[in-house]
């Protein structure tokens, strides 16, 4: 089992790589930089910053295409030198390119982010320090409110089978997976808040906070792991094993808790991993609609604004949790199947 | 009655399937005194297994349905008793073994888990002492190494090895009667014989009586007292081994024999398979199920259902011809 | 004991009755009967039919045209005038409920069939070939699995342009690996069987077997797959567009209603009913008819 996690978590490293090179070509293939939308800065002033933020190269630059090194040269002229030498501009651009790789990789390694292109005085690293812990919050009821209720609903659904309580269950199943979560959050805000005064509709300050977010979050997943559930159940209580089990004497409770269990919640267990991807997509657009400030929400922010820094980091982390998240998910799969253990 | 372990008479089962009514069981009755084995012989789909489901309260109703005039238990009828009494009966003073032990066994639980789960539900004795016992039962049914191998998942043993903790965990309370249902059909012809000795020599040891269901005549020869035969839900005959293969009555009985080759055989004796299959039980010809493979069918095979004809003790043949 | 080793054979059976004729029903036959059986399946059927000629007829029955505005007018509730009541630029919700369900619709479809060439390619193939072609192409899915995609195709549209085009592409490519690893472990069983053996043997070459032979053999799965993808692309279509990263206004789909209406709910509820309820009504509708393919075409998995 050790060597299974060792050789998965050496595995990582390759994967993050291959995550944070692809957008890293998005971000340098993008046109536009950070200064674009503003107000026109001075060339020269404009040149350091570039250079600040490794997008400018003075060994590529000399290299290359000297003519950029002249000093005083006007955004218009830089466009003139470019235009005319199209062929040595993009070796250029290709070995600056190769150089801000370098850079940012090996500052992501120490876990700098670098600065964030929107908010020139801040870092990355402080959006993500403020906003990955929310997150994780808004991911951990969200998953509690899956768990809770869709083992609930679909073992309830499977010991009842084909009754009202099974029909019941699948039908809001069905309904949960019909339903997106952005048609379910604005609903429940304005019956839970906007009518009924329960609960707080927006922002993120303390447990009551949390309860229709994480409850908006998780139902789609809530529905899919009740399915999970029932059919993993139901397939299970054929098997003959339980009809051993029942041979036994063994009394129901023990018949469906230790044996029929086991089985029956791998396919739930098998499910988790790509329902953690789907949680944290899904928190783009809770945190969205509940004002939540968290790092899905920077990031649609990010990518609109074109904050090219934090967007990247936040696709990173993202990956990040997501691979660990999904190894842990193995391993439970291992420990809970001991036909796969010893493969 | 008293040296009846079990008696049987007129069981049912039926199943709703898609509209109609599958008799799987359509009127058995068989017995067994204490400390016998009785074999009860059939092709798939006879109804030999579901015989022993709807006796032990192992038919699901719905879609089944099991009801007859009395399964006696030592004289307990198990058709009429509590859900509850029928559970403590079952592993504990009923034990059954069943077809294919890979799937029989669960494969998330160590065996040690599933044997000493039977001990403490039924006996209350604490796990380590459950543990213990377990431990010497796989000694007695000849697993190597067991201090070892009782932490393992059935699926690290072999067929036969596992067909061996098969036995253990249905012997682990001494069952007065102990249900084998094709305990060596998913075996190696040599390991068949091996297990089939076990089942034996346990049975003695601890005075069981055994019922042993197979459709392999070879598996009945040497191993059981006394023998029924099953067609389409219902015994065609029965009576004690050497009367069955030395004498049988019933045309299906004596076809069985036929198709069955024989060491004592003269060489060129052609082997006679009974020609057809059988029929669907949702669909079971009028009168004789049978008659359809009969050579000997007659007319009145077809208008009722032969009478049971008496013989002697426990020597009964259901056929208008035989 | 004969010295012959080659005994004579005995005479063949004399059968007195010839056995009956057990007719058979094809896998589709039995299949298509279950549907039918499930009363909620062919309501649904009947439900999505209604809705894609309520998107492609509607509007020719509807006096209003999907962009023309009334800013006077402005958002009113349903009225005999407009069933559907109107949005903030008092165009008809009727109308634009429609024409969002045909882009939606389109959407969902060419998405869908984008995942459904690559992951049937894909997946055919690696189970096809097996050995370490297979290895290697599973292992890229799984790490592609674990890539967070939807960032990346935000990411995409965000900077390269929104594009109808783009959104078919980029959702196809998101969901095709799943289809991929079904359809490999149905190749990977039926690679086996005797009449894929008899197809090489008549001199079939790699893509015939693999596209005449096994690939519809694993319609099955591959049909219920189908069925289950397409609510799902038309949901993350609508996640999307609620983002703004969809569909662009005037145009309109399902999801950039639903997103205008969830701004505008707290004074005009109507705006996010309408067309939230159509859309969940039609993935319910997808959703349910696929269980019921499902059901239908592997009778194991039924209650």
């Amino acid at each position: 089992m050790g060597r299974f996690i060792f050789r998965r978590v050496l595995g990582l490293f390759p994967i993050l790589l291959v995550v944070f090179t692809m957008s890293f070509i998005l971000m340098r293939a993008a046109p536009g930089g950070p200064f674009d939308a503003e107000k026109p800065v001075p060339a020269e002033v404009k040149r350091n910053l570039e250079r600040q933020y490794h997008m400018r190269e003075p060994w590529c630059e000399a290299r290359f295409l000297p003519a950029l090194q002249e000093p005083g040269l006007s955004t218009e002229a830089e466009r003139q030198i470019r235009a005319e030498h199209a062929g040595a501009s993009r070796i250029e651009q290709l070995c600056t390119g190769v150089f801000q790789y370098g850079w940012m990789l090996s500052n992501y390694v120490r876990g700098d982010f670098g600065p964030s292109y929107k908010y020139k005085d801040r870092s990355v690293n402080e959006f993500i320090r403020s906003g990955l812990p929310v997150t994780m919050q808004l991911g951990l009821v969200a998953v509690c409110f899956a768990l809770l209720i869709g083992l609930g609903a679909g073992l309830i659904a499977a010991i009842k089978q084909n009754e009202w309580q099974d029909h019941a269950s699948m039908g809001a199943a069905l309904l949960g997976i019909s339903v997106p979560n952005f048609v379910l959050g604005p609903v429940l805000i304005f019956i839970f808040s906007l009518t009924l005064l329960w609960l707080p509709p927006a922002r993120w300050d303390g447990w009551q906070y949390m309860i229709l977010p994480g409850f908006t979050l998780g139902s789609v997943y809530a529905a899919y792991i009740a399915r999970l559930t029932r059919g993993g159940m139901l397939e299970v209580v054929r098997q003959d094993y339980i009809r051993t089990a029942r041979a036994k004497g063994l009394s129901e409770k023990l018949v469906i808790l230790r044996h029929a269990m086991r089985g029956g919640m791998l396919p739930v267990v098998s499910y988790l991993g790509p329902a953690l991807a789907g949680l944290f997509t899904g928190s783009i657009v809770i945190e969205r609609i509940f004002n939540i400030p968290g790092m899905g929400r920077y990031f649609i922010d990010a990518a609109l604004n074109r904050d090219i820094t934090l967007a990247m980091a936040v696709v990173v982390v993202n990956a990040v949790f997501l691979l660990v998240a999904n190894l842990v998910v193995d391993v439970v799969l291992g420990l809970l199947d001991p036909r796969v253990r010893y493969e | 009655m008293s040296e009846l372990i079990l008696e049987v008479k007129d069981l049912h089962v039926h199943y709703a399937v898609e509209g109609a009514v599958s008799k799987a069981v359509d009127g058995v009755s068989i017995s067994l005194p204490k400390g016998k084995t009785l074999a009860v012989v059939g092709e798939s789909g006879s109804g030999k297994s579901q015989t022993m489901y709807g006796i032990l309260g192992l038919v699901p109703q719905p879609p089944g349905k099991v009801f007859g005039e009395a399964a006696l238990f030592d004289g307990e009828d198990l058709l009429r008793v509590s859900e509850k009494k029928l559970r403590q009966l079952r592993g504990d003073r009923i034990a059954m073994i069943f077809q294919d032990p890979m799937t029989a066994l669960n494969p998330f639980l160590t065996v040690e888990r599933q044997l000493t789960e039977v001990l403490e539900s039924h006996k209350g004795i604490s796990r380590k002492a459950a543990r213990a016992e377990a431990l010497e039962m796989l000694r007695r049914v000849g697993i190597p190494d067991p201090e070892r191998r009782i932490d393992q998942h059935p699926h690290q043993f072999s067929g036969g090895m596992r067909q061996r903790v098969m036995i253990a965990m249905a012997l682990l309370c001494r069952p007065a009667l102990l249900v084998a249902d094709e305990p060596t059909t998913a075996l190696d012809v040599t390991i068949q014989a091996q297990i089939l000795e076990l089942l034996r020599n346990l049975q003695t040891e601890l005075g069981s009586s055994m019922i042993l269901i197979t459709h392999d005549l070879g598996v009945v020869a040497g191993n059981a007292d006394y023998v029924a035969v099953m067609y389409a839900g219902r015994v065609v005959e029965r009576g004690t081994a050497d009367q069955i293969f030395e004498a049988p009555l019933h045309p299906y009985t004596q076809g069985l024999l036929a198709s069955v080759p024989r060491l004592d055989a003269a060489q060129k004796e052609q082997l006679v398979p009974i020609p057809g299959q059988p029929p669907d039980p949702t669909q079971l010809p009028s009168g004789c199920p049978f008659r359809t493979r009969c050579s000997k069918a007659e007319d009145r095979c077809a208008a009722a259902y032969p009478e049971v004809r008496r013989l002697g003790e426990g020597r009964e043949v259901a056929c208008w011809v035989a | 004991m004969s010295t012959d080793v080659i005994q004579p054979r005995p005479p063949l059976l004399e059968v007195d009755e010839p056995l009956e004729e057990i007719e058979g029903t094809s896998l589709w036959q039995d299949a298509w009967r279950r549907l039918r059986k499930n009363r909620m399946a062919v309501a649904s059927a009947g439900i999505l039919l209604f809705v894609v000629l309520f998107c492609v007829f509607g509007p020719w029955f509807v006096g209003y045209s999907f962009e023309e505005q009334n800013l006077a007018y402005g958002a009113q509730g349903a009225s005999g005038a407009h069933w559907f009541g109107t949005d903030l630029h008092g165009r008809d919700l009727l109308v634009r409920t429609m024409y969002g369900g045909r882009i939606s619709l389109l959407v969902g479809l060419c998405a869908t069939a984008v995942s459904l060439t690559i992951g049937v390619s894909y997946g055919a193939i690696s189970g096809y070939f097996g050995g370490r072609l297979d290895s290697m192409m599973m292992r890229i899915v799984d790490i592609l699995y674990t890539i967070p995609f939807m960032f990346v195709v935000i990411l995409f549209l965000v900077l390269f342009g929104r594009s109808l085009v783009m959104l078919f592409v980029a959702l196809g490519a998101v969901s095709w690996l799943t289809m991929a690893r079904i359809v490999r472990g149905q190749v990977l069983s039926l690679k086996q069987s005797e009449f894929i053996d008899a197809a090489r043997a008549s001199g079939v070459g790699h893509f015939g077997i693999i596209f005449r032979h096994l690939v519809p053999n694993a319609l099955g799965p591959i049909i219920v797959y189908t069925t289950l993808t397409i609510p799902r692309v038309m949901l993350e279509e609508a996640f999307l567009s609620y983002l703004g990263l969809g569909v662009q206004p005037p145009m309109a789909s399902w999801g950039l209603l639903v997103s205008d209406g969830a701004n505008a709910m707290t004074f005009f509820p109507h705006m996010l009913l309408f067309p939230g309820a159509v859309l969940t009504l039609t993935l319910f509708a997808l959703n349910f008819l696929g269980d019921g393919l499902r059901d239908a075409l592997d009778p194991r998995m039924r209650s």
